[in-house]
């Protein structure tokens, strides 16, 4: 093939321009430690990084609502065991009272023990957490004292829903409903029952006594059966949790995966176009040898 | 005639010193670009009427004439540049205008795909504590940060669109003026050829002026028996002989060119942008409208199901109909927001329905809208990168064609040196063939007539 001046200084030129680029390319991968700075950069490794950020911030995300409901159902557990030991005590004294042998001094001290415990129970019934009521659904407070001390429902049976993972949400709160026996008929709920055991107690009518003991003794299993409820969400929400925290981190590996820069790699790739360029820079001080003009004198 | 070898040796000289002129003119312009090297066609000169019968005093010699002095091009290394160069200027313009368009989402990792992250987010806070003023109102700055990312992708658009249409207006005025000057080029080539010229570097000016042409518009290029040059688009001339056309441009999108009202369909630079900001773009600006329809109606008919903290039911979230208008209900307020669903302030289910509807309902086409959101953001860089590589092949490609070219056309300094060397020894030559007969004269003239 003819060489002309032109052509060599053609060839020369674009020869140091594509070894500069990419000695650039692999300058810029090194000091910006990303693969991907632009999506265009690698469309389909772009695709698959948005891809694994858009799951990961959803997991954030369910992450941050189970840990909310744990603190619900958590503040749930303890107030339903509170409520379980009182019933306990509740139920010890129904049996005593109902025994008949007693005095009336220790009749009223049952009965005044149980008046306690009811208000005490009621307390509970009424727990907040951050300012929600844990057992009245959607209502400010789950119980409402009427006149006489009658305590009555006064949630609306609101499902306070979490979502803890993509498939699972979960409803955090018991109802104060089903946790106080109001489901079960007027007069049945746990407070009347009290009213009517410290009544019972009072007047020494042992067979009434028997009779709220009975009741009561439903109305325990009814806040044992919102503490197993609480317990097997809790539960569900915990493995979503886990299932969360080893995607985040496998997510977190892939994406890095795709848009990091292996560094190691990086360098050697940026010393391998700096030597490139080096041998181009070389090649261009040969290609523009001495022409015939330095010879001829 | 006796001493005839006086002007024999005398076009020898000047043979010899027209050949190192054009030498000269050929190192001088080693690194023209448009230069194409030139050589002295020598012919022997009509030797002399010989006697009939005497083959002694037959034709003579009479020295050396300079037929011609000729352009070494070769005509097929120009048509395969041309028809790279055509290829890889309307490559280049796509490579250039997707690029424009590549990051029509936003940085990337902190773009759309990212706002709808954090609207979602801000749906799930809100489920979290309903009763909270700020969680609502991070909902709606979310929502507006999401709307303002797809306002911004379509307004990228048209600034894109603007640019191409401007682009093409300078072009077509670089285009226009090409043109006029081939028509008087080639006016002037054919007046020199007629009258016996060699308008060799008038030539060079063409063909620069049709190498640009070609990768403006991939112009079809036929030359003349006269030696003028004509160029044609589709079947329309631009030049004809000595009269040129004058392209015009629309200058606005839709983008187009024509030459008195006929569109033309080019190739090359002009019509690589033709091509992109009319069939790329409004693509592009389709899919945008589809995004932004398909959140509004998601994000809307869960939200519509729902009851705000001041007991609005019924409302919609996003207005607009299009890219370019969605925007959150300027008129809805943080209490608006619908995040019950039972009509409680307490309850935020409503919020958790609706980031459940846009995560898992399908919005665009048969793709959830983050789904369709990322796969616009993948097919936009897509087709930018694969643009990008076309240039490059188109650019290496051309890059082969121009050095194929240059090592015919271009100057070789050592062969004009050569060239030199061998015209001095001839000049001397000839010099020497002068003295000889000078010496024979002097012979002649002084010493015998004393």
């Amino acid at each position: 093939m003819r060489v002309s001046s032109l052509s060599t200084y053609l060839t020369t030129t674009r020869g140091l321009g594509t070894a500069l680029e990419r000695v650039q390319q692999e300058q810029q991968k090194v000091a910006g430690g990303k693969s991907l700075t632009r999506w265009s950069d690698d469309p389909a490794a772009g695709s698959a990084a948005e891809r694994y950020r858009s799951e990961e911030a959803d997991w954030t995300t369910y992450q941050r609502s189970g840990n909310d409901a744990l603190a619900w159902l958590g503040t749930a557990d303890g107030t339903l065991q509170s409520m379980s030991s009182i019933m306990t005590r509740v139920k010890e004294l129904a049996v005593s009272a109902a025994s008949g042998s007693l005095t009336a001094a220790s009749r009223e001290a049952i009965a005044s023990e149980v008046d306690q415990l009811r208000d005490q129970l009621r307390d509970l019934g009424n727990t907040t957490h951050l300012g929600r009521s844990l057992f009245g659904g959607f209502a400010q407070s789950a119980l409402a004292t009427g006149a006489g001390g009658v305590v009555s429902y006064a949630g609306d049976g609101g499902q306070v829903q979490r979502q803890v993972s993509p498939t699972i949400t979960v409803a955090v709160n018991v109802d104060a409903k089903d946790v106080f026996g109001f489901t079960a008929g007027a007069g049945q709920d746990v407070f009347s029952q009290l009213t009517d055991l410290a009544a019972a107690a009072r007047s020494g009518n042992t067979a009434a006594a028997a009779t709220a003991q009975t009741t009561l003794e439903a109305r325990h299993s009814d806040i044992l059966k919102g503490l197993s409820q609480v317990g097997a969400v809790t539960n569900r929400v915990e493995v979503a949790q886990s299932t969360g925290s080893a995607a985040l981190q496998d997510l977190a590996t892939r994406r890095s995966d795709v848009e990091d820069v292996d560094l190691a790699d990086a360098v050697v790739k940026l010393s391998s176009a700096q030597a490139g360029y080096t041998a181009a820079l070389g090649a261009a001080s040969r290609a523009n040898l001495p022409s015939l003009a330095d010879f001829l004198r | 005639m006796a001493f005839s070898s006086l002007t024999i040796g005398a076009s020898g000289l000047y043979a010899a010193q027209r050949a190192v002129e054009v030498a000269a003119h050929n190192v001088a312009n080693a690194n023209n670009e448009a230069f194409t090297r030139q050589r002295v066609t020598l012919q022997s000169a009509l030797p002399t009427p010989g006697t009939a019968g005497m083959r002694g005093d037959g034709d003579r010699g009479t020295g050396v004439a300079i037929l011609d002095i000729t352009r070494l091009r070769d005509r097929l290394a120009d048509v395969s540049y041309r028809a790279e160069a055509s290829i890889s200027g309307a490559a280049d313009a796509r490579a250039g205008t997707l690029a424009r368009a590549d990051s029509l989402l936003g940085t990337f990792g902190d773009g759309a795909p990212e706002s709808l992250s954090s609207f979602l987010a801000a749906w799930n806070q809100l489920s979290l504590t309903p009763d909270d003023a700020s969680a609502r109102a991070s909902v709606l700055a979310a929502g507006q940060r999401l709307a303002e990312g797809i306002n911004g992708a379509a307004q990228q658009l048209t600034t894109v669109g603007h640019e191409v249409a401007l682009r093409v207006t300078d072009d077509v005025d670089e285009l226009n003026g090409l043109l006029t000057s081939v028509a008087k080029l080639n006016y002037e080539i054919v007046k020199a050829s007629t009258s016996d010229r060699s308008p060799n570097d008038l030539l060079d000016q063409r063909d620069a002026a049709l190498d640009r042409i070609s990768q403006l518009t991939g112009a079809k290029m036929d030359p003349q028996a006269d030696g003028s040059v004509n160029i044609s688009v589709g079947g329309v001339d631009l030049v004809n002989g000595i009269t040129a056309s004058t392209v015009a441009t629309s200058g606005t999108e839709p983008v187009t060119v024509s030459v008195n009202g006929s569109t033309l369909a080019m190739g090359g630079e002009i019509g690589g942008y033709v091509a992109t900001v009319g069939v790329d773009l409004p693509a592009y600006r389709a899919q945008l409208d589809a995004l932004a329809v398909g959140l509004r109606d998601a994000v809307n008919a869960a939200h519509r199901a729902g009851t705000g903290a001041d007991g609005s039911t019924g409302r919609d979230f996003f207005v607009g109909t299009d890219a370019v208008s969605l925007a959150v209900d300027p008129t809805l307020t943080g209490d608006g927001v619908a995040a019950s669903a039972s009509g409680a302030t307490a309850d935020g289910n409503n919020a958790l329905t609706i980031a459940t509807a846009l995560r898992q309902g399908v919005a665009v086409g048969t793709q959830t809208f983050g789904d369709a959101l990322r796969s616009f953001g993948g097919r936009v860089a897509q087709a930018s990168t694969d643009a990008t590589r076309n240039a490059r092949t188109a650019q290496a490609s051309l890059a082969a064609a121009q050095t194929a070219r240059s090592s015919l056309n271009g100057v070789s300094v050592d062969e004009e040196m050569v060239d030199l060397v061998k015209f001095q020894h001839s000049y001397e030559a000839a010099a020497r063939v002068i003295s000889v007969a000078d010496s024979m004269l002097d012979k002649l003239i002084n010493e015998m007539v004393r």
